[in-house]
């Protein structure tokens, strides 16, 4: 029992980390030059929060719906450096009781009540409060011709840390 | 001892557990979902609104207020009062008096609540005996103005006996003229 937990010690400090010091510089009075200097280093990890739409339920027969909003909410990135945000989705909802039945469906930038005709697929962001609305649309001739049923979709947000295209 | 030998093992286990804590940005890429959801209705609510006296129907029942099937297409069966006949039918301001078959109209695919405001005009039936008399009533009174005696069950506007009435008036007319025209010389 002893030798055991003579063991499980040694191997305890063995993993214990070891912290490594620089050997401090000595200036006495033979020293020439009288100075020295001291580096300061420090490393921070890149880090960055990203919100995303949450899940989201169309109304019948709305054409614009607002899909919410992809925000950088914190962000310290190295320079040069962006959180690029790209889209998936294939862009129908298919019917839960028959997946052959789907209804098309786009995702546009702005709010539903300011729309814009840029179809959303991705986007760049640098700095905290950069962000993109994004709104669903079903056009009308969609709703008129779509088949009774519950439909629904999973799109996916992809998040990456890249460098930053420079701005032309 | 025993107690010291614990005391290490602890100390070092504190020292050495490490809690991972990753910056967000680590795990490239990472990726995040959300659902996109509807519900496409199984039935639309239809309200009629009708303009004149006639019966209407819609797939057989009676009412103002219809629930109809998503994508159906609903007929409407519209009845004109005895002795009375369809003449013009408009749905939503749209004349679809052409549409109607024996008295059915089939209406578009239904994809949403709606209000169908309809408007019949109807016109008293004239019965095929009235319509032959009346008939004779217009062929005798051209045939006062003829020369043919026997013109009566003739019409006048499109008939042969119109026709040669016609052309009589017309040579009588021309006759008269000539006449007119010679007299004119004369005094000449």
């Amino acid at each position: 029992m002893k030798k055991l937990i003579s063991g499980l010690s040694a191997l305890a400090i063995l993993a214990m980390p070891v912290t490594a010091f620089a050997e401090p510089t000595t200036i006495n009075e033979t020293s020439d030059p009288q100075s020295a200097n001291a580096v300061i280093t420090t490393e921070i990890a890149s880090a960055y929060i990203v919100t995303i739409p949450l899940d989201t339920k169309v109304t019948f027969n709305t054409e614009n719906t607002d899909f919410g909003t992809i925000e950088l909410t914190k962000a310290q990135l190295d320079p040069g450096k962006a959180v690029k945000v790209s889209l998936v989705t294939d862009s129908k909802m298919e019917n839960k009781a028959d997946e052959e039945k789907t209804l098309a469906y786009t995702i546009f930038e702005g709010t539903s009540d300011a729309v814009t005709e840029k179809v959303f697929t991705s986007a760049e962001y640098t700095a905290v409060g950069d962000k993109t609305d994004l709104t669903i649309n079903i056009t009308a001739e969609d709703w008129q011709t779509a088949y009774a049923g519950e439909y629904s979709d999973t799109v996916t947000f992809n998040v990456e840390y890249t460098d930053a295209v420079p701005e032309s | 001892m025993k107690k010291y030998a614990v005391f290490l093992i602890c100390l070092s286990m504190l020292t050495c557990t490490a809690i991972p804590a990753f910056a967000e940005g680590e795990q490239n890429p990472t990726t995040g979902e959300a659902t996109i959801g509807t519900e496409v209705p199984e039935t639309h609510d239809l309200k009629l609104t009708i303009t004149g006296d006639v019966d209407v129907k819609v797939n057989g029942v009676d009412g103002k207020e219809f629930t109809v099937e998503r994508l159906s297409e609903p007929v409407l069966e519209i009845k004109a009062n005895d002795g009375e006949k369809i003449i013009k039918v408009v749905l939503n301001g749209e004349d679809v008096t052409d549409q109607v078959v024996d008295g059915k109209l089939k209406l578009p695919s239904v994809y949403e609540d709606g209000v169908y405001d309809l408007s019949i005009e109807t016109e008293p039936i004239s019965d095929s005996s009235s319509r032959s008399e009346s008939s004779s009533q217009k062929a005798e009174t051209v045939s006062a103005y003829s020369t043919q005696p026997n013109a009566s069950n003739a019409n006048p506007a499109t008939g042969v006996a119109g026709g040669v009435s016609l052309g009589t008036a017309i040579l009588l007319a021309a006759i008269g003229i000539a006449r007119n025209k010679g007299s004119e010389d004369e005094e000449e």
